[in-house]
């Protein structure tokens, strides 16, 4: 297992092996970060490749004081959050991905669990980009305040509000939602 | 309030009392819960012990965090197909490209995430002379794709060459800040974008029409409808002319079943297109176009949900992009627009 400072030895060492490793490494909760936050997986494929990319192109300038996987995140996150405000444009579509529907993405169990879900990511969909980013680094992949500030470039405190400001937009859009809350 | 707090107490030391009725702010309840660092963790917690709103409210946090926490950890259950080889092509492309191609590349780059969508959008709203289709948010944005390969069209033409002399010399700039181009790729970008314009706003695919396309009338981009769409049959869901039966190239069919059609969900099915290759979908009615790539069998799949009838898509043209042809259909009605429906 290496550590952070030799894999980037590597990569600015332009070692091709070192950066599939990673690829291999990072790619499914890169992809699965990204799709959590744009919503449509071929477009989360996409942003994860331009992510490593950029990741190999710009390994020389990695701030000192940050992890290989925060900045990584940075970058996806940059990634997903110029997508999401161009997505803006779109608003009155709202395109789903053909796995959407296939049954085989159905979930199973109660009727109750599948509209839950649903109403769960249209309450997500309902958030700045920038405070759902917060949520999802949070809430799906675990990071820590302090770790999203690394990410986002922002302080504790200010992830902090970011945090509290999207659960409540969450619950807000959620309760307001067509369903009979629990 | 304010006059309840000591003058000579400072921001950080009113943060830590909460006594006489002062609460901690609501970021800081969702902090303890979360069991995240706080630098004034024991006062906050011992003021939640004691004071009932306070942990009312944390209890409310506490819900919300077991709906999103497994939502999310569910969703990252979902396994995702390898993009590593795709990474290292194009590692592998990145090291052979000359200074202007790597200059051609941000380009794309830039086009991809691109600020100029917004330009071309207000150019191509000026053109259509339809001031009211924005204010009402039909206009929707014409480039939308997201792929690394070249647009039909200009693009491909920028590829040849010629357009771009020079192009930024090494300046390099931090990860997320690719897109900011100098003033030379801008002027570049104002002639690519010309040439876009004419692309965009006459049909899309024009220049490549095969023979079955060629019989068809011209893919010109239909008014949008302030009435919903009069049904002209009851007995199918939607009336749709496809290319005929001798068809032999890629062919796109309307396939919304009557459950999805009664949620005003549109599937679009494709089949002939060449295997796992890139297919653009533009979308004429609300001007989309959507990047798509085919599956092993040639297939291709798209579903989208029509939130206002006048909204409804009256053509789709797939282009094929590895054997540059061409599929369309038309859309004459769909039932679920025949009832009222929100405008």
């Amino acid at each position: 297992m290496f550590t952070d400072i030799q894999v980037v030895e590597s990569l600015q060492a332009r070692d091709a092996n070192a950066f599939r490793s990673l690829v291999e490494r990072l790619e499914q909760p890169i992809i699965g970060y990204l799709h959590r936050l744009v919503g449509d997986r071929e477009v989360a494929l996409d942003l994860a490749q331009d992510t490593f990319l950029q990741v190999y192109k710009e390994i020389g300038k990695m701030p000192q004081d940050l992890s290989l996987n925060a900045w990584i995140y940075r970058i996806a996150t940059n990634y997903g959050l110029r997508y999401l405000n161009r997505k803006k444009l779109r608003s009155f579509i709202h395109l789903d991905t053909s796995e959407d529907y296939h049954p085989c993405f159905a979930v199973e169990g109660p009727e109750g669990q599948a509209e839950t879900r649903i109403l769960v990511e249209q309450a997500l969909r309902s958030l700045k980009p920038e405070d759902a980013a917060c949520l999802q680094l949070h809430y799906g992949d675990g990071f820590t305040y302090e770790e999203i500030g690394q990410i986002l470039q922002l302080s504790p405190e200010a992830v902090r509000k970011r945090v509290s400001r999207g659960v409540t937009k969450f619950r807000a859009s959620y309760g307001t939602a067509p369903k009979k809350r629990m | 309030m304010s006059d309840q707090r000591p003058p000579a107490h400072t921001r950080a030391s009113r943060e830590y009392d909460y006594s006489e009725g002062r609460h901690p702010s609501d970021d800081l309840l969702l902090a303890s819960v979360r069991q995240q660092h706080l630098d004034n963790r024991i006062q906050i917690e011992q003021h939640i012990n004691e004071c009932p709103f306070c942990r009312h409210k944390c209890h409310a946090f506490e819900q919300d965090g077991r709906l999103l926490s497994p939502y999310m950890q569910e969703q990252k259950q979902q396994f995702y197909p390898s993009i590593t080889n795709r990474v290292m092509q194009r590692v592998a492309l990145e090291n052979r490209l000359s200074r202007r191609e790597r200059v051609l590349a941000d380009l794309q780059r830039a086009y991809k995430y691109s600020l100029l969508e917004g330009i071309v959008q207000k150019i191509l709203g000026q053109q259509r002379g339809q001031p009211g289709d924005r204010t009402q948010g039909l206009f929707v944005s014409p480039l939308s794709p997201l792929t690394d390969e070249p647009l039909p069209g200009p693009f491909a033409a920028l590829q040849s060459g010629s357009a771009l002399r020079s192009g930024p010399t090494g300046s390099r700039r931090s990860a997320p800040r690719s897109f900011k181009r100098p003033a030379i790729a801008l002027i570049v970008v104002a002639t690519v974008l010309t040439l876009m314009i004419g692309l965009f706003a006459s049909p899309i695919m024009k220049p490549v029409m095969t023979e079955s396309h060629a019989q068809q009338t011209p893919p010109s981009i239909p008014r949008q409808h302030n009435t919903p769409i009069p049904v002209t049959s009851k007995s199918q869901s939607a009336q749709t002319k496809t290319p005929g039966p001798t068809h032999s190239g890629p062919q796109i069919v309307f396939c919304s079943t009557p459950s999805q059609l009664k949620r005003n969900i549109v599937q679009i099915c494709g089949s002939g297109f060449t295997k796992y290759g890139r297919v653009w979908l533009a979308v004429y009615g609300f001007n989309v176009v959507f990047p798509r790539t085919a599956d092993g069998r040639g297939n291709i799949n798209i579903t989208f949900t029509v939130n206002d009838c006048r909204l409804m898509p009256l053509q789709i043209t797939a282009f094929d992009a590895s054997s540059r042809r061409i599929a369309t259909l038309q859309i004459s009605s769909l039932s679920s627009c025949s009832s009222s429906r929100h405008h």
